[in-house]
């Protein structure tokens, strides 16, 4: 089933033209000026014991130019302990710093930073500022749209900002690891547009993949993921991601994704200028 | 009854500034999804003087119908199109226009607008028109390229009346559109 999926989404990759709001990652396109955005993510995975761990996440957004967008999220899960907790804040900021537009296309690129804050005691390689970890991030998004297909890039740092326990005696956890990103979109359907209430379904493919810095540790995932868009406004996304190569200590090697994201247009007062 | 009723549509007719600039065909650029032109429809739709917009959204266009007596700001669309995330590809403006002689180079005002024709013979317009605005920021990159051998005039690389045409009661700050007649 996995891999009729994957060959699924190259094959209409292959064909042509998508999208780049993508489930994963995110494109160097920020929110209008002015917007907001309210999401909400789950991440399930089969944790080490066979038990289900869950993180549930709540996201603002903000545009504030058409350039600058800012989010603030919070996170609880049951991933560092016996029952669902309150574990972490999160905040990032986006600046769109270049933007060539031209019709049906355009190629952007954006930088970002993202400074976490989490209760949890790491004990895994993997650095993840989604709620595992307190750490800063930074780096650059590059993003070809072309029709109905895009392709976008991100390369990041992210170093870890929390102080270290012991495991089992061993004190051998990754501070800091290069990131990087590739991931495609494609506008599935409609194939025509007739209006704004119209549901959207683009479908993803994402590499998404890690070194360690301080040690010899990296992995590589593939994620698929769909995606459907109701009335020009509320996204549903729903992807899978599994671990292609890897020899990273990580929590899971494969974990699914659940988010449902509503914009809203204009709830930021501007002058009609 | 009927002689007020003229007097006061005759009044309307001719008071000073009122827009004569109906309707615009507003292409954008830089999107494809209908989640992106809702972005830059409900940006539009908050300009005080766009009456109706309906949405071509295969070919990512926007056709604007303005209100009566309500001035229109040129920069103000193309800057709702930014704030939304995207660009202005192309813009035809729709105006009337009752016999204006214009020429290469040449400013006429138009409503409370500055307008440099770019391009065309020396005519004398009369009756409905589009103008395509050809300033930057106005069409995509490789198109404005075409344009820029077209005029030699300083205002066309500033969009405003700057050093070249200062002039004539024109102060150096004032915006200058410039078009062609399609």
């Amino acid at each position: 089933m996995k891999r009729l999926l994957i060959f699924a989404c190259v094959l209409f990759f292959g064909t042509a033209e998508g999208q780049e709001l993508y489930v994963f990652t995110g494109p160097a396109s920020n929110m209008p000026a002015g917007a907001g955005g309210l999401k909400y993510a789950a991440k399930l995975l089969e944790a080490s014991d066979g038990r289900t761990d869950q993180r549930h996440m709540l996201e603002w957004q903000m545009g504030f130019s058409k350039k600058w967008m800012t989010h603030v999220s919070t996170s609880v899960s049951n991933m560092y302990g016996d029952y669902l907790r309150w574990e972490s804040v999160r905040s990032y900021t986006q600046y769109r710093f270049l933007s060539i537009d031209d019709v049906h296309k355009h190629f952007r690129a954006a930088a970002f930073a993202e400074l976490a804050y989490s209760v949890n005691s790491p004990r895994y390689d993997e650095l993840s500022l989604d709620g595992d970890q307190s750490g800063v991030s930074t780096g650059i998004i590059l993003t070809q749209l072309l029709h109905k297909l895009a392709v976008s890039s991100t390369l990041s740092y992210t170093l870890s900002l929390q102080d270290r326990i012991e495991h089992m005696g061993i004190h051998n956890y990754n501070y800091n690891a290069f990131n990087y990103s590739l991931s495609a979109g494609y506008l599935l359907f409609p194939r025509k547009y007739n209006g704004y209430g119209q549901t959207n379904f683009n479908l993803y493919l994402e590499l998404l993949g890690s070194r360690a810095l301080d040690k010899q540790a990296g992995f590589v995932d593939l994620a698929p993921a769909v995606q459907f868009i109701f009335s020009s406004s509320t996204k549903f996304n729903l992807g899978y991601r599994f671990q292609l190569a890897g020899d990273m200590q990580r929590m899971a090697n494969n974990s699914f994704l659940v988010s449902i994201e509503r914009t809203f247009l204009n709830v930021m007062n501007r002058k009609n200028k | 009854m009927k002689k007020i009723i003229l007097i006061v549509f005759l009044g309307i007719l001719t008071i000073p500034g009122i827009s004569q600039i109906e309707s615009a065909k507003l292409q954008a650029s830089g999107l494809t999804c209908a989640m992106c032109a809702k972005a830059v429809y409900s940006k539009l739709e908050s300009l005080p003087f766009v009456d109706k917009i309906d949405t071509d959204l295969n070919g990512s266009a926007f056709l604007l119908d303005f209100k009566q007596g309500v001035p229109v700001d040129i920069d103000a669309i193309k800057n709702k199109v930014e704030d939304a995330g995207f660009s202005v590809a192309m813009l035809d403006l729709n105006a009337s226009f009752h016999e204006v002689a214009v020429k290469k180079d040449e400013h006429i005002n138009y409503h409370g607008l500055v307008l440099h024709f770019m391009g065309g013979k020396e005519q004398t317009i009369h009756g409905d028109k589009t103008l395509r605005v050809i300033d930057k920021h106005y069409t995509t990159a490789k198109e404005q390229k075409k344009f820029n051998g077209l005029t030699d005039m300083e205002c066309f690389k500033t969009g405003v009346a700057a050093a070249c045409c200062a002039k004539n009661g024109k102060g150096a700050s004032e915006r200058i559109y410039h078009v062609m007649i399609n």
